[in-house]
């Protein structure tokens, strides 16, 4: 993932995509078993202490949810909530971290006179800014996302997702964004991952993802939407697998209409099929 | 097959499931003990001669021997046939105690949550009221009125119970009530009454277990309390903890301790290994009814 | 005893369905402190006066975001709800205050399919058993010929096997004894039409049916219901926010806002030609799967407003980038306003210390009012005219006079236009753009 871009990480439910989220911020449940790398700067973040975790969390990696309430204290006002985070990183004054509280809020288009109210006099929507402000307060440069829209209206969604492109820009900021909402991707992305079953099987740009997905799978996803220009509808057959015993191979096989022999018997690598688009599927390069 | 499978492998589901989870290994152990308790209680009295347990069948106070394991009492009973008659009282009381309570709490606590308003306002003061009283005191109360016996005893100690039933019953009822299916029953066109058994009844059974080992091992404890003042059972009654405990507390000062330490020590395994498996299953079956509702 | 059937005059006689003005307000639970402080009871406007029909055969969409009465009005539909004011038929008979038995045989014709089809289903009854109850429910209506228990088990188990296999839950024979837990989602919503479909109903509401679904299932759901209106002749209310499934599936659309229909009509024609501001805006934010067609959008401002106490006027009149000086403006509005420009510490200035705190402003209807600090009215009022050229156009206009009453400063509105549903081309608008 580069600086500055938006990377969109689909996929249906339990297919990971929160577990990656909390991975990279490692909060993943104790007794977890965690494989493999996770780079963010040249540094593996699964080698990492609690302490220095701590202190990359919000500093340098912030994350926001999809239900703001889960993660606001309902006895703490808003004001508290801020001071506490931006305490917790650096050793400012309670004033000058008021200050920061106030100017936070009022960036996000809610007014400076309500940072003493607690979070339940707050309506959606703003209980969701202020989990925006709270993690970007430190100005961290990378913003994980998890659906961040779900539970919210659809034009409070879009008001929402036009705040975060705004600071993106404004703090040249990264942005990681999970959801399940291929059109939200589609507006807001430059760059799209796409899992399965716990596994990657594509990643490219929005372009190239939306216009020639490679594999089985993504092509599925994109043709099962429902838009205004949809004259038919579309499924994948089955459904998602059981991730205690995923299938063997290409953990889509089961439920894919170009499966082959070699699909059940061997795990697809990803391939780079073309400059910067990868896919995890024997036959990427027939859909090229 | 079916409502076989359903009525009995299914509610220890998750029991099984848990086995190597603290509340689960409790829950194990709780229920090996009631079953132990249980078979005492019916093989027991079979195997050990009633007339062991009257009084001068033996010389008095001797200390445990190979003939007499447990020794012999104040009046020449034997302490060992004594404990294991005392058991089968024990369970009867048990049974008759935290089954009346059931019979009448459940039902009582289920119309109370489900038709709610003003019945359900009378029948909550009516029971909390119950349930301030202090149990000894009430169950010693309606002991002395009613009179003594097995099933008085049982009686006197359901009233201590029933709140209990009817409380938690009533509270997992409301939350019951409020469920999606429950709308969808009505949407069916369910009478209120199909409601209540089909839709409600089942989804409120499974607390019962929990209170039912709690209750129960109250029970026990209460039962001693009766008999150790002297307000619980007949005289001539083949076994009874509680009372033995009492009379054997005279002799403590002069150094015979087996004649208080065996029925003691049964009363605390019980209840023990009650409490273990009422605590287990609350600790199992409290997350299942909240991912239920999730 | 049957219920006096009542015939809707001038509504076409095919309508199976129809609102006509149906309110359901819902009491807001107060403490007791405020409840005895409080004189005037307060009330949710969950739906606001609804009227709308269905015809036999027809798929109405009733579209709108979270909170603005769809549900109430589906659950109304199937009596769930009790109305507090309004009339609903169905078939031609007032159902409205049907109750007792007459209500168990109208369940039998209207059946209710909601969005989490986990919590629709009984834990505790087997996928068959759950699929079934509805016909023990109602077997007295099965006629006497199946009166045996025995064979009228029989009978329901064929029957459950039959619909089962109808709407793809196979295979039938093993998924009869599993429990709701042992299957996935799209599975368990199966079973939950099925059970609605056991029963042979006219109508079927459907809501949120399929948006708890992934979108690789989703599709497939849809098109059952699809195929078993082809195949029962059903009716649909089909209750949803999102409006791209709304234009797939229905034949007509009912927009609602705040617990009213703000437009209503063909779903080619709405989706084509948009007329009320609010629908411009559902239709605007739904997302283009397609990277090359990103596009600016103009969004409403804010948030939906409380239910309690729904804006005067034209209920979006707050949010609605087409607003004009007539839609509503009331006193809350000019608070709100000043309340957003003192805010801003560039814009605001001192004006703070002379037209504020915004605290002290109090919102009446239609006017608002300040009680003046020791500082001079006459300087307040002229302020708060400086102030109101920053304004919209729309609230300017709507504002009839800014002035000093003793020690009061009052901004007094002029009462809204009156708001009702106009014919456009062949919809319902309730806006005064068209009016």
């Amino acid at each position: 993932m580069r600086k500055g871009e938006t990377l969109g990480v689909v996929g249906e439910t339990g297919c990971g995509k929160s577990t990656l989220g909390k991975a990279i911020l490692g909060i993943l449940p104790v007794g977890t078993q965690v494989e493999g790398k996770i780079l963010f700067r040249g540094r593996d973040l699964t080698m990492l202490t609690n302490q220095m975790y701590r202190r990359l969390r919000g500093e340098e990696i912030a994350l926001i949810f999809q239900d703001p309430m889960t993660r606001l204290n309902p006895l703490m006002t808003v004001q508290d909530h801020f001071i506490e985070e931006i305490q917790a990183h650096e050793p400012v004054s309670s004033t000058e971290a008021r200050t920061r509280a106030r100017e936070a809020l009022i960036s996000m288009g809610i007014h400076e006179a309500r940072i003493r109210n607690y979070p339940h006099e707050f309506s959606g929507g703003m209980r969701q800014r202020i989990m925006i402000a709270l993690a970007l307060v430190l100005k961290p440069s990378l913003l994980i996302a998890d659906e961040p829209t779900t539970s919210l209206d659809v034009i409070v969604e879009a008001q929402i997702l036009e705040i975060l492109q705004d600071l993106k820009q404004a703090y040249s900021m990264s942005l990681l964004l999970i959801t399940h909402n291929l059109g939200i991707v589609a507006e807001v992305c430059d760059r799209v991952a796409v899992l399965y079953a716990g596994k990657l099987v594509e990643l490219g740009s929005v372009r190239d993802i939306f216009h020639k997905p490679l594999h089985p799978y993504t092509q599925g996803l994109l043709s099962s939407i429902i838009h205004l220009e949809t004259k038919e509808l579309h499924s994948i057959e089955g459904s998602p697998p059981d991730l205690i015993a995923p299938p063997s191979g290409c953990r889509f096989h089961p439920r894919c209409s170009f499966a082959q022999s070699i699909c059940m018997e061997k795990v697809p690598p990803l391939v780079e099929f073309e400059p910067g688009h990868f896919a995890a599927c024997h036959f990427g390069d027939k859909f090229l | 097959m079916e409502w076989l499978h359903s009525r009995l492998v299914r509610p220890f589901r998750p029991l099984i499931r848990e086995r190597h989870t603290l509340p689960g290994i409790l829950s194990w152990i709780g229920l090996g003990t009631l079953i132990a308790f249980i078979l005492v209680g019916i093989f027991g009295p079979v195997l050990v001669s009633i007339d062991q347990t009257k009084a001068l069948a033996y010389p008095i106070l001797l200390p445990p021997s190979l003939q007499h394991v447990m020794g012999t009492d104040g009046i020449g009973r034997d302490v060992f046939a004594r404990v294991i008659w005392g058991t089968r009282t024990s369970l009867m009381i048990m049974a008759i105690g935290a089954l009346l309570a059931l019979v009448v709490g459940f039902p009582i606590g289920l119309l109370s949550g489900f038709v709610g308003g003003k019945v359900d306002r009378v029948l909550v003061l009516v029971m909390d009221s119950v349930y301030a009283f202090p149990g000894l005191l009430l169950a010693a109360l309606i002991a002395a009125v009613i009179g003594k016996g097995i099933f008085n005893i049982g009686i006197a100690i359901t009233v201590i119970y029933i709140p209990l039933y009817f409380r938690v019953t009533r509270n997992q009822t409301l939350s019951t009530r409020e469920e999606l299916y429950v709308e969808a029953g009505r949407a069916l066109g369910a009478r209120s009454w199909t409601i209540m058994l089909s839709y409600i009844a089942y989804n409120v059974v499974i607390v019962i277990p929990v209170i039912f080992s709690l209750s129960a091992a109250d029970t026990i404890l209460t039962a001693a309390g009766l008999s150790y003042l002297g307000l619980g059972l007949e005289i001539d009654i083949p076994g009874d903890w509680g009372r033995d405990l009492s009379d054997a507390q005279r002799f403590l000062g002069s150094g015979i301790w087996w004649t208080s330490l065996f029925p003691g020590l049964m009363i605390i395994l019980l209840t023990v290994g009650l409490s273990f498996l009422g605590e287990g299953l609350n600790d199992i079956i409290n997350p299942l009814l909240k991912k239920e509702r999730a | 005893m049957s219920a006096p059937v009542v015939a809707v005059q001038g509504e076409p006689a095919n309508e199976l369905l129809r609102l006509d003005n149906l309110k359901v307000h819902f009491p807001v639970k107060l403490p007791f402190i405020q409840r005895l402080l409080q004189r005037e009871e307060a009330v949710v406007h969950a739906v606001d006066g609804v009227s709308f029909g269905i015809r036999a055969g027809e798929i109405l969409g009733l579209v709108g975001e979270s909170g603005c009465g769809k549900s109430t009005v589906g659950r109304s539909c199937v009596r769930l709800i009790k109305p507090t004011s309004g009339r609903i038929f169905f078939a031609g008979q007032n159902i409205t205050k049907l109750g007792g038995e007459n209500l168990r045989a109208l369940r039998r014709r209207i059946q209710i399919i909601f969005q989490d089809p986990h919590a629709s289903l009984t834990p505790a009854m087997t996928i068959g058993r759950g699929i079934g109850h509805p016909l023990w429910i109602h077997r007295s209506a099965f006629g006497p010929q199946k009166s045996g228990s025995e064979a009228f088990g029989q009978w329901v188990r064929q029957r459950v096997l039959n619909t089962m296999r109808e709407v793809g839950l196979t295979p039938e024979e093993q998924l009869y004894d599993k429990f709701p837990g042992d299957l996935s989602g799209g599975q368990k919503q199966r079973a939950v039409i099925a059970r609605a479909l056991i029963l042979e109903p006219n109508l079927l509401v459907v809501d949120e049916g399929v948006s708890m679904l992934d979108m690789s299932i989703r599709a497939k759901v849809l098109e059952l219901m699809l195929d078993l209106k082809r195949r029962h002749g059903l009716t649909y209310l089909f209750i949803t926010h999102d409006l791209a499934t709304a234009k797939f599936i229905c034949d007509r659309i009912a927009i609602m806002y705040m617990g009213r229909i703000v437009e209503i009509g063909p779903a080619r024609e709405i989706y084509a030609d948009p007329k009320h501001p609010y629908t411009k805006a559902l239709l605007q934010v739904i997302p283009i799967p397609d990277p090359d067609k990103r596009k600016e959008k103009v969004l409403p401002r804010g948030e939906v407003p409380d239910a309690v106490h729904p804006p005067a006027g034209c209920r979006f009149h707050p949010r609605c980038p087409a607003v004009l000086a007539t839609c509503g403006w009331e006193g809350r509005d000019f608070v709100d306003f000043l309340d957003e420009h003192l805010s801003d510490p560039k814009r605001a200035g001192d004006d703070e210390s002379i037209v504020g705190p915004i605290e002290g402003w109090h919102a009446d209807g239609l006017v608002a009012s300040l009680e003046a600090k020791p500082m001079s009215v006459e300087k307040a009022v002229e302020r708060v005219e400086t102030i109101l050229a920053e304004a919209p156009v729309a609230m300017t206009q709507a504002i009839e006079s800014v002035s000093a009453q003793k020690r009061t400063v009052m901004v007094r509105f002029h009462p809204p236009n009156q708001l009702r549903q106009t014919q456009v081309q062949d919809r319902l608008v309730e806006c005064l753009l068209y009016q």
